[in-house]
C-alpha cells in the first residue's frame, strides 16, 4: 500500500539537499493510521541535508493523520494546509514545520478546482 | 451600526459589540466574538430582571480591554438608576467578562441577572456574503460550563462558558439570582473560551484574568514596552506627538503572531475585519516602520519566507518563489469553498519581498537572516521572470487562473475598475501596471547589492544588474507617454499603454526606475491641478473617464500610498514637495484625532476644509497607521549609508522644532533632529526653501 507515501520519503531519502528546507534544523515525525495501526516516519533535518527513518522517537513537530489521506497530499490529490484547517492534520510542537514540510508535496493532480455554489467573490469591507 | 461599535482585540481574536457591551449578531450585523476568521459567540445580552441596560459610558481602556458603565431601564428616561452595573472585558483565546452589580437604595434587593448565549460558528467570509452553514450544532451543559459546538465532517469549532459565580445554566444561557443588600455588591467573572481542533490547539482559558490590566506573563509584549523601545518624538507641533503616539499604540494592536512566527508579531492589514498575514500589507507597513519597530520587518520576512509558494496551484494561484497574498483560517478556506489556505493572488508581494529583505538589512545590519533568507529571495527573483512574465515581453503581469473565488487585481489597486484608460475603458487580461514594472527594478538592484555583499555571488550580482538596467530602458521607452508627459498606468493585453494618469506613477519614483530626464514631468503631474488635491495625491487624476473623488481607486487619497510618493520624490531630489505631501496628510492626520483612515475622499481642500472619510470596515488599517512612520522619515531625510545614518531634514514651517530620539538601527541608537523651513501655502502655491538639520550619534 501506500505507494505515493513511499515514494515521497524515498526521494527525500536520497540524500540530496532540499532547498525547501535550506535554513531547517530540526526533526519532523509523521504518525500515519490506518486500520488501527500507526507507521512512523522520521525525517532528521539538518540545513536542507534530510535524513529519513521509521523511527518513532520525540521529535520537534508530530504530525498525526490518516495514511489514506497522506497517500492524497503526497500525490497532490489533496492540500494539507487546508486539510489541517479541517483538523485531519493533528500537530504537536512547532507548527512552522508543518509549514516548511507541507512545501514538498507535489503540484495538484487529478483534482478538480473546486467552485463552490456559495461562493459570491467579494473582498475588504 | 446604530448603537455604536465596540472594538477589542488580541492578534485575530476580536469583540464587536454595541456599547452596552452585548451582542446580537445578524446577516447585516457583523458583531461577536470572532477568532482564527470564525465567529464563535453570535448572542451575549445582559438582562436584569428581564430588563435590558442602557449605556451611560464605555471607556477602551486598552486595544484589548473595555468597559461599560450601565443602568437598567431603556430609553431616554432611566426608569430604574437604583442599580449601576459595570462590565469590563479583555480578550484573548476567547474573552474574559467582570460583572459587577452595585445597589444604591438603602434596602436590599432580589435580582434575576440572565446572559443570554449563542454562536452561529459563521465564517468570516460568510459574515460578509450572507451564506448558509452546511455543518451540525450542538449545545450542551456539562460540569457546570456551557458547551456551544460547531462540526462539519473533521472540522470542529467549541465555545465554553463558565462563571465563577453560582449559575443556573441551561442551553441558551447563564442565570444568577442575586440578593444585594444595601450598598453592597456583586459580581462574577464569566469566560469565554475558543477552542479548535486541529491547527490552532486548544485552549483551556482565556489569557486574561481577574486583575484587569495585567496579561498572563505569556502575553510578551506589553504595549508600554512597545512604546518605551520605539524611538522618542519631541515636536513643537503638538498634534504631530499624538499623531505619532496615536500610531505607535494602533501598530501594537495590529501585531499579529501567527502559529508559525514562533511567539513573534508581523502587522496584520486592518482592525478587525482584516487581522491576518497579507504578503502586501505585512510588507508595506513593515518598510514604514523600518525606523522605528523593525522587528516587525524580520518577522514578516521569516513567517512569508516560510509560506513562500513551492507549486502551480491554479486554485491558489501559487507558484514557486511566489509570495503569498492572504492567509485564513475559517471555514471556508478549510473546505476549499476559499483559496486562501494560503491564497497568493499578488503580483506585487513577491518583487517587494527582496525589496524588504534589502531595506531591512541597510538598516539593522542583519545579515545573518538575508544569509538564511538567500534561497527564498533567489526564488522571489526566479518568479519575476520565469512565472510572472504572462506576456513573455519582459514585463510583470497578472491574469488570474482561479477565475471564480481569485482576484481579478493582483497589485494594491484591486478593485474591479481601478485600471482604466483615459476614455474609462476597462482593458483585458493579463494587465502589466507600471509600478509593478518599478518593484521588479528595485527588486533586482537590492538582489545585486545582496548577492554582492552578502550572498557573495557577484556573478548573480552582474547579471542582476544588467537585466535592471535593460528593464530600466525598456520601460521608460515602452510606457512614456511623450505627449502627456507621464508613465501609462498599464500595458494591455495587446502590449498597448492604458493611459489614464494615476498616482502609481509615484510609486516609480520611489522604485527609481524612472530616468532623470522625465522625473521632473512627473513629479509636476504629482503636484499638478489633476492629481493633486490639497491633501494628497489622488489615486486617479480629475478628469479621467472613470475619476470619482469618492470613487475606491479612482480619486480618493490614500496616505500609504502618498507615504511612498514623499519617499520617491525625496529620492529623486525633491524635497520640498516631499514635504508638502507630508504637511497635508499630517493636517489631514490631525482632523482624525491622529488615525489616518485608509481613504478619504479626493475633493479639493478648498471645497471641503475637512478631508472627507471613505466608507471602510477597517480601522485602522495597518499602512495607513505607518504613514506618518514613513513621513517622518522622508522629512527627517533618514537614509541608511554604510554604517551610519544619514539626516537631511526638509520639514515643513509649521512643524518647528523636530526631534526623533533613539532611532535604531546598525549604528545602535542615533537621534535626529531638524527645524521645520519648507513654506507650504494653504494651496495652490509651491512649496519654497529648505531645512537644515542635523544628526547625531547617541
Amino acid at each position: 500500500m501506500a505507494d505515493a507515501t513511499t515514494r515521497f520519503f524515498e526521494r527525500l531519502g536520497r540524500g540530496e539537499p532540499e532547498p525547501l528546507l535550506g535554513r531547517t534544523t530540526a526533526s519532523v515525525r509523521l504518525d500515519l493510521e490506518s486500520d488501527g495501526q500507526t507507521e512512523h516516519w522520521r525525517l532528521d533535518v539538518r540545513r536542507g541535508a534530510v535524513a529519513v527513518s521509521r523511527g518513532a522517537g520525540p521529535a520537534d513537530c508530530v504530525i498525526r493523520t490518516d495514511a489514506a489521506l497522506f497517500e492524497d497530499l503526497a500525490s497532490g490529490r489533496a492540500n494539507a494546509m487546508a486539510a489541517t484547517l479541517r483538523g485531519q492534520l493533528v500537530l504537536e510542537g512547532n507548527p512552522a514545520l508543518l509549514v516548511r514540510f507541507q512545501r514538498l508535496f507535489p503540484a495538484p493532480t487529478g483534482r478538480t478546482m473546486k467552485a463552490s455554489a456559495r461562493t459570491v467573490g467579494r473582498r475588504r469591507g | 451600526m446604530a448603537g455604536g461599535v465596540v472594538r477589542i482585540l488580541d492578534g485575530n481574536t476580536f469583540v464587536v459589540c454595541d456599547e452596552r457591551g452585548d451582542i446580537e449578531a445578524s446577516p447585516t450585523e457583523p458583531t461577536g466574538l470572532f477568532s482564527f476568521d470564525m465567529r464563535f459567540i453570535s448572542s451575549w445580552v445582559l438582562t436584569i430582571n428581564g430588563q435590558r441596560l442602557n449605556s451611560l459610558s464605555v471607556d477602551d481602556l486598552q486595544y484589548f480591554q473595555s468597559r461599560f458603565f450601565l443602568v437598567p431601564g431603556t430609553g431616554t428616561v432611566y426608569i430604574d438608576a437604583k442599580l449601576s452595573v459595570i462590565r469590563e472585558r479583555a480578550v484573548g483565546n476567547g474573552f474574559h467578562e467582570e460583572l459587577t452589580i452595585l445597589n444604591h437604595l438603602d434596602e436590599p434587593v432580589d435580582l434575576e441577572v440572565r446572559v443570554d448565549a449563542a454562536s452561529d460558528f459563521a465564517d468570516l467570509f460568510e459574515v460578509k456574503d450572507a451564506l448558509k452553514k452546511l455543518g451540525t450544532y450542538a449545545t450542551r451543559v456539562e460540569d457546570g460550563k456551557l458547551h456551544l459546538a460547531y462540526q462539519r465532517e473533521t472540522f470542529q469549532r467549541e465555545t465554553v462558558i463558565s462563571a465563577s459565580a453560582p449559575a443556573t445554566l441551561d442551553e441558551r444561557g447563564l442565570t444568577f439570582n442575586v440578593r444585594l443588600e444595601p450598598h453592597a455588591t456583586w459580581t462574577t467573572d464569566l469566560d469565554v473560551v475558543t477552542s479548535e481542533a486541529g491547527a490552532g490547539g486548544t485552549y483551556a482559558r482565556p489569557k486574561y484574568e481577574r486583575g484587569r490590566k495585567r496579561a498572563r506573563p505569556n502575553m510578551e509584549h506589553s504595549l508600554e514596552k512597545w512604546i518605551a523601545d520605539a524611538p522618542r518624538l519631541e515636536c513643537d507641533l503638538g498634534s504631530l506627538k499624538s499623531t505619532y503616539r496615536r500610531s505607535l499604540v494602533d501598530l501594537a494592536a495590529l501585531r499579529f503572531s501567527p502559529p508559525v512566527a514562533g511567539g513573534n508579531s508581523l502587522p496584520a492589514a486592518g482592525l478587525p475585519w482584516f487581522m491576518t498575514m497579507f504578503g502586501r500589507d505585512s510588507i508595506f507597513t513593515s518598510l514604514q516602520t523600518l525606523p522605528f519597530t523593525p522587528e516587525l520587518a524580520a518577522t514578516t520576512l521569516r513567517a512569508l519566507g516560510d509560506w513562500q509558494g513551492s507549486r502551480r496551484d491554479d486554485f491558489r494561484d501559487e507558484d514557486p518563489g511566489r509570495i503569498l497574498h492572504e492567509m485564513r483560517y475559517g471555514e471556508m478556506a478549510a473546505f476549499e469553498e476559499r483559496p486562501h489556505s494560503p491564497y497568493y493572488g499578488a503580483v506585487d508581494a513577491t518583487p517587494l519581498y527582496v525589496v524588504l529583505l534589502d531595506e531591512y538589512e541597510r538598516w539593522t545590519g542583519d545579515r545573518k537572516l538575508v544569509r538564511d533568507l538567500e534561497f527564498e529571495a533567489r526564488a522571489a527573483l526566479n518568479w519575476i521572470d520565469e512565472y510572472a512574465d504572462l506576456m513573455g515581453n519582459g514585463y510583470i503581469s497578472y491574469k488570474r487562473r482561479n477565475e471564480t473565488t481569485g482576484l481579478e487585481n493582483q497589485s494594491w489597486k484591486d478593485s474591479w475598475n481601478s485600471i482604466a484608460y483615459s476614455d474609462g475603458r476597462l482593458p483585458d487580461f493579463p494587465r502589466a501596471t507600471c509600478e509593478l514594472q518599478g518593484y521588479a527594478y528595485d527588486a533586482k538592484v537590492r538582489g545585486a547589492r545582496l548577492a554582492r555583499h552578502v550572498w557573495n555571488d557577484p556573478p548573480y550580482a552582474e547579471r542582476l544588474e544588467r537585466e535592471a538596467a535593460d528593464l530600466k530602458r525598456r520601460f521608460n521607452r515602452d510606457f512614456w507617454l511623450p505627449d502627456r508627459g507621464y508613465f501609462a498606468l498599464a500595458l494591455d493585453a495587446d502590449g498597448s499603454q492604458v493611459d489614464a494618469l494615476a498616482s502609481n506613477i509615484g510609486l516609480l519614483l520611489w522604485s527609481g526606475v524612472v530616468d532623470p530626464t522625465k522625473a521632473k514631468s512627473v513629479v509636476a503631474h504629482l503636484m499638478g491641478p489633476r492629481l493633486y488635491s490639497g491633501w494628497g495625491v489622488r489615486t486617479m487624476a480629475e478628469g479621467e473617464g472613470r475619476y470619482n473623488p469618492i470613487g475606491y481607486h479612482l480619486g480618493t487619497v490614500w496616505p500609504f500610498d502618498n507615504s511612498f510618493i514623499a519617499w520617491g520624490l525625496r529620492r529623486y531630489g525633491y524635497k520640498d514637495e516631499a514635504a508638502r505631501i507630508a504637511s497635508d496628510i499630517l493636517d489631514a492626520a490631525v482632523l482624525f484625532d491622529g488615525r489616518l483612515p485608509e481613504a478619504f475622499g479626493g475633493y479639493e481642500r478648498s471645497l471641503t476644509k475637512y478631508p472627507v472619510q471613505y466608507p471602510t470596515a477597517c480601522s485602522p488599517q495597518a499602512w495607513s497607521t505607518g504613514a506618518p512612520l514613513l513621513l517622518l522619515r522622508t522629512m527627517l531625510g533618514l537614509e541608511p549609508i554604510g554604517d551610519h545614518l544619514i539626516v537631511d531634514p526638509a520639514l515643513p514651517a509649521s512643524i518647528g522644532h523636530l526631534e526623533l530620539l533613539d532611532i535604531p538601527g546598525r549604528w545602535g541608537r542615533i537621534d535626529a533632529f531638524g527645524r521645520g523651513r519648507v513654506v507650504v501655502e494653504a494651496r495652490g502655491a509651491t512649496p519654497r526653501k529648505s531645512a537644515r538639520g542635523t544628526g547625531r550619534k547617541g
